[in-house]
């Protein structure tokens, strides 16, 4: 039997954390409207490279494909099945097509089945925030009309859940907040709303608030409060702004700087949450664009290409933090996050939107 | 065989391949026994004839007893070989020795210094296969200045030239054949007992298509062993089909493609623009961004200014410190203040250490349209799919693009209008008359059912556009479009679709892909990149997907732009993208729901590109322009050898559609050497003209409408010049050529090394028959022997009064 994912109250807040990796990215606009900003970056144009991470994330998507358990899931928690779902649709497959139809609809029934009467997915708002994230992908590619109700039932939750400072917690109340929880919701809902599914504006703005006064004059942004500021945060706060449209916050250039200046490297070191921080990382990376983003993306791309296994998972850097005790078994939290990351190049989820 | 011929021309037998070969034609029975016999018998039968003869007919005279015996004797004969099956049989053998293909590459970048080499001994060694004399592993001085200025495509001849007993000793085994490969793949009239190669001036073209020289040459042997397939070339594919499918193909047809690497590997000093992009149109205001990328070698560090004009105005500068490990991309933008089309230049200053061939990389154009005009969109979509997601980002962030009263298009989503239909309150957002309808320019219909539009909607619509001009885009999705809808609103479409059916689903092995048609290579809708080539290789990576609807063939009046190559019945392939005109409005209809995988690599690039030519395409003219002579272009920038293709809308003076089967237009060219293109009328718009023109050398071009009438002389322009792909990545490209050889059988040879070529061919001669087979005895030349023969008999003895 699987072992129940565990979390103590240092996992919590160290652990697990971890999965605002595939969070961040996903945020949309800040408003009903995108932002009124043309498209920038110039696509990648180096066919040779495109072919080689395209090879990687299909060996990956294979491999967790060969994990996924009988109830669909890939674990009993809901981020890593959302993750994982995210995984696929990233490279392109949809519900009712292609290889991995069947896949995806069992995934999404795991998810589903989780929900309690409340509109709950999981156990803690990062599994909600982050299941909730891929059934607004799956939604509108997939006509299951339970899929539809209960995702508009896990959006009201959030809402219902946000705290008078306009952040979340661990817990579907409005109690409490930290960045990691927050930007996990914050991206959920964008998604959501991306699919016309309204969010109060109030709910958005609130939020950004939060997160602008979690700035740190030095550059970044703290965990609760400006506290516990580190490189993850860094990224994390980088990318919320952007995708809710703040682009020329002034709390972000002096952020970015200080992204730029950690090491990408398979070892521990600042971001020793790997995985959450180059996902934050690219993400922000790729939304700022220009000299930032050009030479940024190369190195984390070969880095994970020559990490890769020839079974197609990935492995964690020794001595950081995300082992499997914290993340889970059967590389599925590290391949899917691989994956996820690699997938920056192929521009499908509409969440990734510029 | 002068009497066989006689005989085959008298019976009317005429089958050319037998009447080619008599020579081998010989004489079979289907029953030797009975024949042999029969002739064993010949002369008893002739003695017993006689003597019975010459007891019952006593006293005719010996020789009309003889005339009578050899009568009745051949009688038997005739009718002993008619017995026996008589026929003629040809076993003709056609021994075909195996192909080897040599394919020479004669693009621009085969223009390129073939060095400098890295290692001096391999330089030698290219230079002694060249035919330069080396003595004492050196060269003499001016051998040494005349070798290290070869170009690549020289150095190629030169070795080939050289090649002593190489190609006639291949002769003796193999059909040798010589093409070169441009754009396109031509055969070189070349003796291999006497290798003469044509000159430089002769041999430059504009673009690189490998894949497609492969694949070229496999059709050309027509199923005929290839022993191998010697390709000589830098490797810099430009166009055309990719190398890799190509050597797919090789290696299914049993092909080795012998890759002969011509140029140095070592990376020259350059900056070169490898790709400008811009979104094609902005509206006027707007701030249009330039996306730039950039590849260096050997500047690390190195600060350069990276400038963009319009003309001669600079309208942005940037700087940028190169490093060559990377591409890198920068963006320029400026305000787009003036309506037109514009004519951009990104330009990065020569550097010294830049040799003269790679300075042309430094620059590169694109295309712009400022427009004024704001085009009005209704989007109808059923639910979230992940196309209107995309879609309706992408047009609030066109500001040539607005809704009837918003400045943002309108977007009615189904899902969230059912919602909301049970709020108190809650109002249609669906226009409700004919005129509300027609303010739009162009509605986007996507895949929602027909029974929640409202009542009367469908047939408002079919009225805006057959009356109205309104445009219209029907994007298929599985749900419902367009295969729920009834026979009138599918009469509007540019397809017929298969009954009882709600789509096309590709296997999971087998998905479905896109093909451009000719057509379609050519149309504004489907230009993603001004650059020909690049234009088609970006639709050729385009990822497979695995549904479209299920359409059966074209309409009758229907543009088909792109196919599912996939599926194919008795019409042809089906229609992916169409278009047609309906009464005054045009209708254009997307089989596939997936154009968000177009994003794949370019993101925003290609998919806004793609929907804001889409939108505006069908877009209705407006009332104050639909009467004024519109002339237009596509594409506008094209290659030497490309055509383009000119629209012209015209009318006279009353504003009415002109009449006449054909209209002239008149052509600028760069050398002022006035030329006409004639267009002929559609005969499904009136006032509508289309014609192609192939612009003959490279410059701006300007063509112009003189209705001479009273109405207006308008005008477009277009840009004729060769692609800069050629020169983009100067160095060879190993990895292509080892790709294509290794994928294919092959092997890479380097070109000091071609001497070795025979002992790696393997090839068998491949033996056809002709086998024919025509009975003797079944003709009338035959029968009236017999009866002549016959009649001789009873005619002598009547003659004679003999019974």
């Amino acid at each position: 039997m699987t072992p129940r994912f565990v979390f103590s109250s240092d996992l919590y807040r160290r652990g697990l954390v971890v999965l605002l990796a595939a969070s961040l990215p996903f945020l949309g606009s800040a408003t009903a409207q995108p932002p009124a900003r043309p498209t920038s970056a110039a696509p990648l144009t180096e066919a040779a490279v495109v072919a080689r991470v395209e090879k990687s994330v299909d060996r990956a998507l294979k491999y967790l494909a060969s994990k996924q358990l009988p109830d669909g899931g890939w674990h009993n928690n809901q981020a890593i099945n959302g993750l994982s779902i995210l995984a696929f649709l990233g490279r392109g497959h949809v519900p009712g097509r292609g290889p991995y139809a069947e896949v995806l609809e069992n995934g999404k029934k795991a998810i589903l089945r989780s929900q309690n009467d409340a509109g709950f997915l999981g156990g803690t708002m990062y599994e909600h925030g982050l299941a909730t994230l891929a059934l607004s992908e799956l939604y509108g590619m997939d006509p299951d009309p339970i899929l539809e109700q209960k995702l508009r039932k896990a959006v009201q939750l959030i809402v219902s859940a946000q705290s008078p400072a306009g952040g979340w917690r661990y817990n579907p109340v409005p109690n409490d907040q930290d960045l990691s929880v927050t930007v996990v919701q914050i991206v959920a809902l964008r998604a959501a709303n991306n699919a016309e599914i309204e969010v109060p504006e109030q709910v958005i703005e609130k939020a950004v608030t939060y997160i602008r006064n979690s700035a740190v004059p030095t550059g970044g942004y703290g965990y609760q409060g400006q506290g516990g500021a580190t490189a993850q945060t860094a990224a994390a706060g980088i990318v919320s702004l952007q995708l809710l449209g703040k682009y020329d916050d002034p709390s972000i250039p002096k952020a970015l700087e200080f992204l730029n200046k950690v090491p990408v490297e398979w070892k521990t070191g600042p971001a020793n949450y790997f995985y959450y921080f180059h996902y934050y990382a690219i993400q922000a990376q790729y939304q700022t664009g220009g000299e930032s983003w050009n030479s940024w993306h190369p190195k984390i791309r070969e880095l994970l290409l020559s990490r890769q296994n020839v079974d197609g998972s990935w492995d964690v850097p020794d001595g950081t933090a995300e082992q499997a005790n914290s993340v889970g078994p059967n590389k599925v939290y590290w391949t899917a996050m691989s994956s996820l990351i690699l997938e920056i190049y192929m521009h499908f989820l509409p969440a990734y939107q510029r | 065989m002068p009497v066989l011929e006689w005989f085959l021309n008298t019976i009317g037998y005429n089958d050319r391949e037998v009447l080619t070969h008599l020579d081998e034609v010989t004489l079979a029975f289907q029953r030797p026994g009975l024949f042999w016999l029969g002739m064993t018998l010949l002369m008893p039968i002739a003695v017993f004839v006689y003597r019975r003869q010459h007891r019952n007919l006593f006293p005719a005279p010996k020789p009309l007893l003889i005339a009578l015996t050899v009568a009745r004797t051949l009688i038997f004969g005739l009718l002993a070989a008619t017995l026996a099956g008589p026929y003629l049989k040809l076993d003709h053998r056609v021994e075909k020795r195996p192909l080897v293909a040599v394919v020479i590459d004669h693009s621009d970048s085969m223009q390129l210094p073939a060095g400098p080499f890295e290692i001096e001994a391999d330089a030698l060694r290219l230079a002694a296969a060249a035919g330069f004399a080396v003595k004492d592993n050196t060269l003499d001085v001016e051998s040494k200045t005349k070798f290290a200025g070869l170009s690549r495509a020289e150095l190629a001849h030169s070795v080939l030239q050289s090649a002593g007993e190489l190609f006639p000793k291949l002769a003796e085994t193999y059909e040798v054949r010589f093409y070169e490969a441009k754009r396109q793949l031509s055969p070189l009239t070349v003796d291999p007992a006497d290798v003469t190669l044509p000159s430089m001036e002769d041999v430059v073209g504009p673009a690189t298509h490998l894949g497609d020289a492969v694949e070229q040459v496999l059709e050309d042997a027509a199923g005929r062993p290839v022993a191998g397939l010697v390709l000589l070339s830098d490797g810099q594919n430009t166009g055309g089909r990719s190398p890799a499918d190509a050597a797919h193909s090789a290696a299914v047809a049993s092909t080795p493609v012998f890759a002969v690497p011509v140029g140095t590997t070592v990376r020259l000093r350059d900056v070169a623009v490898v790709d400008m992009f811009t979104s094609g149109q902005v509206s006027v205001g707007d701030k249009a961004q330039v996306s730039v990328t950039i590849e260096s070698t050997g500047f690390d560090g190195r600060s350069v200014d990276v400038q963009l004009f319009d003309g001669t105005t600079l309208l942005a500068t940037r700087k940028l410190v190169l490093n060559g490990a990377e591409q890198q991309q920068i963006e320029l933008s400026f305000e787009a203040k003036e309506a037109g089309n514009r004519s951009l230049t990104v330009s990065i200053p020569i550097q010294p250490e830049e040799p003269a061939a790679l300075q042309p990389n430094n620059t590169d154009i694109a295309l712009l349209r400022v427009s004024a005009e704001k085009v009005k969109i209704l989007f109808i979509d059923g639910g979230p799919r992940w196309d209107f997601r995309f879609l309706k980002n992408a047009m609030r962030r066109d500001h040539g693009l607005a809704g009837r009263a918003k400045a943002d298009p309108d977007i009615i989503l189904d899902t969230e209008v059912a919602r909301k239909a049970s709020v108190p309150g809650a109002t249609s957002p669906y226009p409700a008359t004919l005129d509300d309808l027609a303010e739009y320019h162009t509605v986007i219909l996507g895949d929602i059912a027909p029974n929640r539009l409202p009542e009367g909607f469908l047939g408002l619509l079919r009225q805006a556009v057959e009356e109205r001009g309104l445009g219209l885009i029907v994007a298929a999705g599985p749900r419902a479009t367009p295969h729920g809808y009834d026979s009138d609103f599918q009469d509007l479409l540019p397809v017929r679709l298969k009954t009882g059916v709600t789509g096309s689903s590709a296997p999971v092995y087998n998905p479905y892909h896109i093909d451009v048609t000719p057509e379609g290579d050519l149309h504004e809708l489907l230009r993603l990149n001004e650059d020909g080539g690049r234009n088609r290789e970006a639709w050729a990576k385009m990822p497979p997907y695995y549904w479209c609807a299920a359409v059966d063939r074209a309409s009758s009046a229907a543009s088909v732009l792109a196919v599912n190559p996939n599926v194919e019945n008795g019409f042809g392939k089906m229609p992916l993208i169409a278009w047609q005109f309906f009464g005054a409005g045009r209708v254009l209809f997307l089989g596939t729901d997936s154009t968000w995988l177009w994003r794949q690599n370019s993101g925003d690039r290609y998919y806004y590109t793609f929907w804001g030519q889409a939108v505006r395409f069908v877009a209705r003219r407006d009332e104050s322009e639909s009467k004024k002579n519109h002339l237009e272009l596509q594409p506008v920038r094209v290659q030497p050898g490309e055509a383009t293709r000119a629209e012209l809308l015209a009318y006279d003076a009353k504003g009415e559609p002109r009449t006449e089967r054909t209209v002239s237009v008149q052509v600028q060219t760069p050398d002022n050497k006035p030329a006409q293109i004639e267009l002929t009328a559609d005969s499904r718009q009136p006032g509508r003209y289309t014609g192609r023109y192939l612009p003959p050398l490279a410059g701006d071009y300007i063509v112009t409408y003189e209705p001479g009438d009273g109405s207006d002389r308008v005008d477009a322009r277009m840009k004729v010049m060769a692609s800069t792909a050629e020169l983009r990545h100067p160095n060879v490209n190993r990895a292509t050529l080892e790709g294509l050889a290794t994928a294919s059988g092959g092997q890479v040879l380097e070109l000091s090394s071609l001497a070795t070529l025979p002992e790696k061919l393997k090839g068998e001669p491949s033996i056809s028959h002709l086998y024919r087979e025509k009975t003797m005895w079944d003709n009338w030349l035959m029968l009236v022997l017999l009866v002549v023969l016959y009649s001789v008999d009873v005619g002598l003895r009547r003659l004679v009064g003999l019974t």
